[in-house]
Protein backbone atom coordinates (compact mmCIF):
# COMPACT_ATOMS: atom_id res chain seq x y z
CA UNK A 1 0.00 0.00 0.00
CA UNK A 2 1.74 3.18 -1.08
CA UNK A 3 1.83 6.20 1.03
CA UNK A 4 -0.20 8.72 -1.40
CA UNK A 5 -3.37 6.18 -0.68
CA UNK A 6 -2.80 5.74 2.97
CA UNK A 7 -2.69 9.67 3.38
CA UNK A 8 -5.58 9.72 1.19
CA UNK A 9 -7.62 7.68 2.97
CA UNK A 10 -6.86 8.47 6.89
CA UNK A 11 -7.46 12.47 5.76
CA UNK A 12 -11.03 11.25 4.02
CA UNK A 13 -12.17 9.32 7.51
CA UNK A 14 -11.47 12.33 9.36
CA UNK A 15 -13.65 15.76 9.41
CA UNK A 16 -11.30 17.25 11.55
CA UNK A 17 -7.49 18.21 10.37
CA UNK A 18 -5.11 15.61 11.30
CA UNK A 19 -2.11 16.67 13.43
CA UNK A 20 1.02 16.65 11.12
CA UNK A 21 3.04 15.01 13.68
CA UNK A 22 0.99 12.28 13.72
CA UNK A 23 1.00 11.73 10.09
CA UNK A 24 5.16 11.44 10.13
CA UNK A 25 5.37 9.04 13.11
CA UNK A 26 2.76 6.67 11.76
CA UNK A 27 4.40 6.96 8.17
CA UNK A 28 8.18 7.00 9.09
CA UNK A 29 8.45 10.03 6.86
CA UNK A 30 9.85 13.66 7.55
CA UNK A 31 7.74 16.61 7.00
CA UNK A 32 10.01 17.27 3.57
CA UNK A 33 8.55 14.19 2.35
CA UNK A 34 5.54 14.76 3.58
CA UNK A 35 5.15 18.15 1.67
CA UNK A 36 6.16 16.04 -1.51
CA UNK A 37 3.58 13.12 -0.75
CA UNK A 38 0.20 15.98 -0.19
CA UNK A 39 1.63 17.81 -3.88
CA UNK A 40 1.53 14.22 -5.54
CA UNK A 41 -2.04 13.17 -3.91
CA UNK A 42 -3.26 16.72 -4.85
CA UNK A 43 -2.25 15.95 -8.48
CA UNK A 44 -4.14 13.13 -8.29
CA UNK A 45 -7.37 14.78 -6.46
CA UNK A 46 -7.38 17.36 -8.61
CA UNK A 47 -9.85 15.16 -10.99
CA UNK A 48 -11.70 14.62 -8.41
CA UNK A 49 -12.57 18.10 -7.19
CA UNK A 50 -10.28 17.31 -4.14
CA UNK A 51 -7.46 19.08 -2.30
CA UNK A 52 -5.73 18.14 0.66
CA UNK A 53 -4.60 21.28 2.77
CA UNK A 54 -2.22 21.95 5.32
CA UNK A 55 -0.72 24.56 7.88
CA UNK A 56 2.12 24.54 10.55
CA UNK A 57 0.91 21.48 12.24
CA UNK A 58 -2.81 19.90 10.43
CA UNK A 59 -3.48 18.38 7.62
CA UNK A 60 -7.12 18.37 6.20
CA UNK A 61 -8.87 17.05 2.90
CA UNK A 62 -11.14 19.57 1.72
CA UNK A 63 -13.07 20.26 -2.03
CA UNK A 64 -11.68 22.78 -4.21
CA UNK A 65 -12.90 26.02 -3.71
CA UNK A 66 -13.94 25.77 -7.62
CA UNK A 67 -16.79 23.72 -6.04
CA UNK A 68 -17.67 25.70 -3.10
CA UNK A 69 -20.99 27.11 -4.86
CA UNK A 70 -22.34 24.25 -5.92
CA UNK A 71 -21.95 23.02 -2.35
CA UNK A 72 -23.79 26.12 -0.99
CA UNK A 73 -26.65 25.73 -3.43
CA UNK A 74 -26.64 22.16 -2.70
CA UNK A 75 -26.80 22.36 0.65
CA UNK A 76 -28.55 25.57 1.08
CA UNK A 77 -25.62 26.99 2.75
CA UNK A 78 -23.75 30.43 2.93
CA UNK A 79 -19.89 30.96 3.15
CA UNK A 80 -18.70 32.37 6.50
CA UNK A 81 -18.94 36.42 6.33
CA UNK A 82 -16.31 38.63 8.63
CA UNK A 83 -16.32 41.81 10.11
CA UNK A 84 -14.64 44.83 8.76
CA UNK A 85 -12.02 44.72 11.88
CA UNK A 86 -11.82 40.60 12.04
CA UNK A 87 -10.77 40.72 8.26
CA UNK A 88 -8.08 43.62 9.31
CA UNK A 89 -6.63 41.54 12.14
CA UNK A 90 -7.27 38.33 9.98
CA UNK A 91 -4.77 39.95 7.11
CA UNK A 92 -2.38 41.03 10.03
CA UNK A 93 -1.82 37.64 11.53
CA UNK A 94 -1.51 35.95 8.10
CA UNK A 95 1.12 38.13 6.27
CA UNK A 96 3.07 38.63 9.59
CA UNK A 97 2.47 35.44 11.35
CA UNK A 98 3.63 34.92 14.61
CA UNK A 99 2.87 38.39 14.91
CA UNK A 100 1.78 39.40 19.08
CA UNK A 101 -1.09 41.24 20.05
CA UNK A 102 0.70 44.70 20.68
CA UNK A 103 1.94 44.73 17.25
CA UNK A 104 -1.25 44.01 15.94
CA UNK A 105 -2.94 46.94 17.93
CA UNK A 106 -0.58 49.43 16.82
CA UNK A 107 -0.55 48.23 13.24
CA UNK A 108 -4.61 48.95 13.86
CA UNK A 109 -4.26 52.00 15.85
CA UNK A 110 -6.62 50.45 18.67
CA UNK A 111 -6.83 47.20 20.36
CA UNK A 112 -8.04 44.33 18.61
CA UNK A 113 -8.91 42.26 21.82
CA UNK A 114 -12.63 41.57 20.58
CA UNK A 115 -11.53 40.65 17.36
CA UNK A 116 -8.91 38.32 18.28
CA UNK A 117 -11.12 36.75 20.84
CA UNK A 118 -13.55 35.97 17.73
CA UNK A 119 -11.17 34.88 15.85
CA UNK A 120 -9.85 32.28 18.38
CA UNK A 121 -13.32 31.12 18.73
CA UNK A 122 -14.28 30.10 15.23
CA UNK A 123 -10.96 28.43 15.07
CA UNK A 124 -9.34 30.57 12.46
CA UNK A 125 -5.96 31.35 14.46
CA UNK A 126 -4.75 30.14 17.39
CA UNK A 127 -1.86 30.96 19.86
CA UNK A 128 1.75 30.10 19.73
CA UNK A 129 4.25 30.72 21.72
CA UNK A 130 7.32 32.44 20.18
CA UNK A 131 10.16 33.18 22.77
CA UNK A 132 8.45 33.36 25.72
CA UNK A 133 5.70 35.29 24.20
CA UNK A 134 2.22 34.85 23.13
CA UNK A 135 1.72 34.84 19.32
CA UNK A 136 -0.95 34.65 16.80
CA UNK A 137 -1.06 32.32 13.43
CA UNK A 138 -3.48 31.20 11.46
CA UNK A 139 -5.11 27.84 10.87
CA UNK A 140 -6.21 25.29 8.32
CA UNK A 141 -9.95 26.65 8.77
CA UNK A 142 -8.42 29.94 8.01
CA UNK A 143 -7.04 28.72 4.83
CA UNK A 144 -10.36 26.87 4.37
CA UNK A 145 -11.98 30.24 5.09
CA UNK A 146 -9.92 32.08 2.15
CA UNK A 147 -9.73 29.04 -0.08
CA UNK A 148 -5.97 28.32 0.54
CA UNK A 149 -4.05 25.13 0.22
CA UNK A 150 -1.09 27.03 1.79
CA UNK A 151 -0.37 29.88 3.27
CA UNK A 152 2.16 30.89 0.31
CA UNK A 153 -0.50 30.95 -1.48
CA UNK A 154 -1.34 34.43 -0.50
CA UNK A 155 1.39 35.94 -1.93
CA UNK A 156 3.23 38.95 -0.84
CA UNK A 157 1.47 41.27 1.42
CA UNK A 158 3.19 43.97 -0.87
CA UNK A 159 2.39 42.66 -4.12
CA UNK B 1 -15.01 74.35 7.54
CA UNK B 2 -17.84 72.45 8.79
CA UNK B 3 -17.24 68.31 8.26
CA UNK B 4 -19.41 65.67 9.24
CA UNK B 5 -18.03 62.15 9.68
CA UNK B 6 -19.88 59.16 8.51
CA UNK B 7 -18.14 56.02 9.20
CA UNK B 8 -20.05 52.45 9.06
CA UNK B 9 -17.61 50.53 9.65
CA UNK B 10 -15.81 52.80 12.11
CA UNK B 11 -13.22 51.32 14.64
CA UNK B 12 -9.85 53.57 15.46
CA UNK B 13 -8.31 56.47 14.71
CA UNK B 14 -6.44 55.79 11.33
CA UNK B 15 -9.75 55.20 10.55
CA UNK B 16 -10.98 58.64 11.03
CA UNK B 17 -8.12 59.68 9.48
CA UNK B 18 -7.87 57.83 6.53
CA UNK B 19 -12.10 59.08 5.76
CA UNK B 20 -10.76 62.83 6.78
CA UNK B 21 -8.10 62.68 4.26
CA UNK B 22 -10.71 60.85 1.62
CA UNK B 23 -13.21 63.24 2.37
CA UNK B 24 -10.78 66.14 1.27
CA UNK B 25 -9.23 64.09 -1.36
CA UNK B 26 -5.51 64.02 0.24
CA UNK B 27 -2.83 61.70 0.04
CA UNK B 28 -1.36 60.55 2.95
CA UNK B 29 1.44 63.22 3.86
CA UNK B 30 2.45 64.16 7.37
CA UNK B 31 1.32 67.83 5.24
CA UNK B 32 -2.29 66.31 4.64
CA UNK B 33 -2.62 65.33 8.06
CA UNK B 34 -1.76 69.03 9.24
CA UNK B 35 -4.55 70.10 7.57
CA UNK B 36 -7.00 67.85 8.87
CA UNK B 37 -5.81 67.42 12.58
CA UNK B 38 -8.24 70.32 14.06
CA UNK B 39 -11.13 68.08 12.15
CA UNK B 40 -9.91 64.73 14.28
CA UNK B 41 -9.30 66.52 17.62
CA UNK B 42 -13.02 68.36 17.27
CA UNK B 43 -14.15 64.61 16.42
CA UNK B 44 -12.21 63.43 19.47
CA UNK B 45 -13.96 65.65 21.99
CA UNK B 46 -17.13 64.68 21.03
CA UNK B 47 -17.34 61.13 20.83
CA UNK B 48 -17.55 58.58 23.92
CA UNK B 49 -15.56 55.94 24.03
CA UNK B 50 -13.84 53.37 26.68
CA UNK B 51 -10.75 54.29 28.27
CA UNK B 52 -8.65 51.80 26.11
CA UNK B 53 -9.86 52.84 23.17
CA UNK B 54 -9.39 56.57 24.36
CA UNK B 55 -5.85 56.52 24.50
CA UNK B 56 -5.16 55.01 21.00
CA UNK B 57 -7.26 58.15 19.91
CA UNK B 58 -5.58 60.95 22.59
CA UNK B 59 -1.62 59.46 21.44
CA UNK B 60 -2.62 59.95 18.09
CA UNK B 61 -4.06 63.18 18.23
CA UNK B 62 -1.19 64.46 20.49
CA UNK B 63 1.62 63.24 18.17
CA UNK B 64 -0.49 64.92 15.39
CA UNK B 65 -0.94 68.23 16.96
CA UNK B 66 3.19 67.88 17.62
CA UNK B 67 3.77 67.08 13.91
CA UNK B 68 1.76 70.00 13.07
CA UNK B 69 3.10 72.22 15.60
CA UNK B 70 6.56 70.98 14.09
CA UNK B 71 5.66 71.97 10.04
CA UNK B 72 4.28 75.51 11.20
CA UNK B 73 7.63 76.50 13.60
CA UNK B 74 9.43 74.44 10.99
CA UNK B 75 11.29 72.44 13.20
CA UNK B 76 13.04 69.55 12.06
CA UNK B 77 11.83 66.25 14.15
CA UNK B 78 14.06 64.72 16.06
CA UNK B 79 15.34 61.19 14.53
CA UNK B 80 13.87 58.66 16.70
CA UNK B 81 13.29 55.61 15.38
CA UNK B 82 10.87 54.17 18.02
CA UNK B 83 8.57 57.28 17.63
CA UNK B 84 5.75 56.05 15.48
CA UNK B 85 5.24 58.39 12.24
CA UNK B 86 1.47 58.81 11.81
CA UNK B 87 1.38 59.19 7.80
CA UNK B 88 3.56 56.01 8.00
CA UNK B 89 1.47 54.19 10.13
CA UNK B 90 -1.47 55.36 7.84
CA UNK B 91 -0.11 54.14 4.99
CA UNK B 92 0.66 50.54 6.24
CA UNK B 93 -3.02 50.70 8.06
CA UNK B 94 -4.09 51.19 4.25
CA UNK B 95 -2.52 48.47 3.01
CA UNK B 96 -3.82 46.43 5.66
CA UNK B 97 -7.30 47.31 4.68
CA UNK B 98 -6.08 46.20 1.52
CA UNK B 99 -5.17 43.34 2.24
CA UNK B 100 -8.56 42.76 4.37
CA UNK B 101 -10.52 43.84 1.20
CA UNK B 102 -8.55 40.47 -0.47
CA UNK B 103 -9.27 38.14 2.22
CA UNK B 104 -12.87 39.35 2.03
CA UNK B 105 -13.10 38.32 -2.08
CA UNK B 106 -11.51 35.30 -1.51
CA UNK B 107 -13.58 34.13 1.26
CA UNK B 108 -16.40 33.78 -1.13
CA UNK B 109 -14.58 30.84 -2.63
CA UNK B 110 -13.72 28.71 0.32
CA UNK B 111 -12.59 25.15 0.53
CA UNK B 112 -15.57 23.27 2.56
CA UNK B 113 -14.62 20.06 4.06
CA UNK B 114 -16.87 17.15 5.51
CA UNK B 115 -19.06 18.55 7.68
CA UNK B 116 -19.34 15.94 10.34
CA UNK B 117 -17.10 13.31 12.35
CA UNK B 118 -17.47 9.88 11.71
CA UNK B 119 -18.72 8.51 14.78
CA UNK B 120 -15.75 6.46 17.10
CA UNK B 121 -15.99 2.86 18.25
CA UNK B 122 -19.87 3.62 19.11
CA UNK B 123 -21.64 0.06 19.49
CA UNK B 124 -25.63 0.20 18.22
CA UNK B 125 -28.74 -1.12 18.30
CA UNK B 126 -31.85 -0.17 16.88
CA UNK B 127 -35.30 -0.16 18.23
CA UNK B 128 -38.54 0.22 15.81
CA UNK B 129 -40.20 3.20 16.78
CA UNK B 130 -43.70 1.86 16.27
CA UNK B 131 -42.32 -1.03 18.42
CA UNK B 132 -42.31 1.38 21.74
CA UNK B 133 -45.82 2.39 20.86
CA UNK B 134 -46.78 -1.29 21.39
CA UNK B 135 -44.46 -2.27 24.25
CA UNK B 136 -46.13 0.54 25.94
CA UNK B 137 -49.74 -0.93 25.69
CA UNK B 138 -48.35 -4.25 26.16
CA UNK B 139 -46.97 -3.66 29.68
CA UNK B 140 -50.16 -1.50 31.05
CA UNK B 141 -52.50 -4.11 29.88
CA UNK B 142 -50.20 -7.01 31.36
CA UNK B 143 -49.55 -5.07 35.27
CA UNK B 144 -53.03 -3.80 34.92
CA UNK B 145 -53.86 -7.80 34.55
CA UNK B 146 -51.58 -8.49 37.83
CA UNK B 147 -54.06 -8.94 41.05
CA UNK B 148 -52.79 -6.13 42.68
CA UNK B 149 -51.10 -6.87 46.33
CA UNK B 150 -51.92 -5.19 49.41
CA UNK B 151 -48.11 -5.94 50.70
CA UNK B 152 -45.61 -2.51 50.18
CA UNK B 153 -41.86 -3.42 50.06
CA UNK B 154 -40.32 -1.51 52.55
CA UNK B 155 -37.08 -1.69 50.07
CA UNK B 156 -36.28 1.38 48.33
CA UNK B 157 -36.16 1.12 44.28
CA UNK B 158 -34.09 3.82 42.95
CA UNK B 159 -34.17 5.34 39.48
CA UNK B 160 -30.12 4.79 39.41
CA UNK B 161 -29.97 1.23 40.33
CA UNK B 162 -32.77 0.46 38.39
CA UNK B 163 -30.84 2.61 35.05
CA UNK B 164 -27.40 0.89 35.80
CA UNK B 165 -29.02 -2.85 35.55
CA UNK B 166 -30.84 -1.22 32.30
CA UNK B 167 -27.76 -0.29 30.82
CA UNK B 168 -26.07 -3.44 31.66
CA UNK B 169 -28.74 -5.58 30.30
CA UNK B 170 -28.85 -3.70 26.48
CA UNK B 171 -25.12 -3.63 26.75
CA UNK B 172 -24.65 -7.18 26.43
CA UNK B 173 -27.31 -7.71 23.62
CA UNK B 174 -26.47 -7.96 20.27
CA UNK B 175 -29.88 -7.19 18.98
CA UNK B 176 -32.14 -4.61 21.21
CA UNK B 177 -35.84 -5.30 21.76
CA UNK B 178 -37.54 -3.15 23.91
CA UNK B 179 -40.25 -5.54 24.55
CA UNK B 180 -37.44 -7.94 26.02
CA UNK B 181 -35.72 -5.83 27.80
CA UNK B 182 -39.35 -4.39 29.66
CA UNK B 183 -40.51 -7.85 30.01
CA UNK B 184 -37.57 -8.57 32.27
CA UNK B 185 -39.39 -5.97 35.08
CA UNK B 186 -40.63 -7.97 37.89
CA UNK B 187 -42.51 -5.61 39.20
CA UNK B 188 -44.79 -2.33 37.75
CA UNK B 189 -42.04 0.05 39.15
CA UNK B 190 -39.51 -1.62 37.39
CA UNK B 191 -41.48 -1.56 34.44
CA UNK B 192 -42.10 2.15 34.32
CA UNK B 193 -38.61 2.67 35.64
CA UNK B 194 -37.31 1.11 32.55
CA UNK B 195 -39.55 2.63 30.82
CA UNK B 196 -38.72 5.74 31.98
CA UNK B 197 -34.78 5.18 31.51
CA UNK B 198 -35.73 4.67 27.96
CA UNK B 199 -37.57 7.96 27.31
CA UNK B 200 -34.85 9.61 29.00
CA UNK B 201 -32.22 7.88 26.56
CA UNK B 202 -34.64 9.51 23.61
CA UNK B 203 -34.54 13.01 25.47
CA UNK B 204 -30.86 12.90 26.08
CA UNK B 205 -30.29 11.96 22.05
CA UNK B 206 -29.01 8.88 23.19
CA UNK B 207 -31.65 7.08 21.04
CA UNK B 208 -32.35 9.00 18.04
CA UNK B 209 -34.66 8.93 15.31
CA UNK B 210 -32.81 7.41 11.82
CA UNK B 211 -34.15 6.22 8.56
CA UNK B 212 -37.59 5.45 10.41
CA UNK B 213 -35.54 3.20 13.39
CA UNK B 214 -34.53 4.62 16.90
CA UNK B 215 -30.79 4.37 17.40
CA UNK B 216 -29.53 3.63 20.78
CA UNK B 217 -25.95 4.26 21.33
CA UNK B 218 -24.61 2.38 23.98
CA UNK B 219 -21.30 4.18 25.22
Amino acid sequence: MDHQAKLVSLLFYSAEPIGIGQILKTFGISKNELEKLKDSANKSLEALGLMVISDSDTMQLTVQSGYSSLIEEFYETTPQELSQPALEVLSIIAYKQPIGKSDIDEVRGVSSEQSLRNLLNKSLIKKVVRGGQTKFVTTAEFMKLVGIGSIAELGDKNE
Amino acid sequence: MAFVLELENFQGPFDVLLELLGKHQLNITDVSLGEVTSEYLEYISKIDLAVEDMSWFLFVAAKLALDKSQLILRIEPEDDESEINIAESLKSYQKIKDLALGLSVRSKKPLYSRATQPQKHNRTLLVNRPELDVIFKGLMNYYQNLPKTKNIKSNKLTIESFKRQFYDHISNMQEFSAQSVLSKSSSRPEAIVYFLTLLELLKQGRISNSNQKFLLEVV
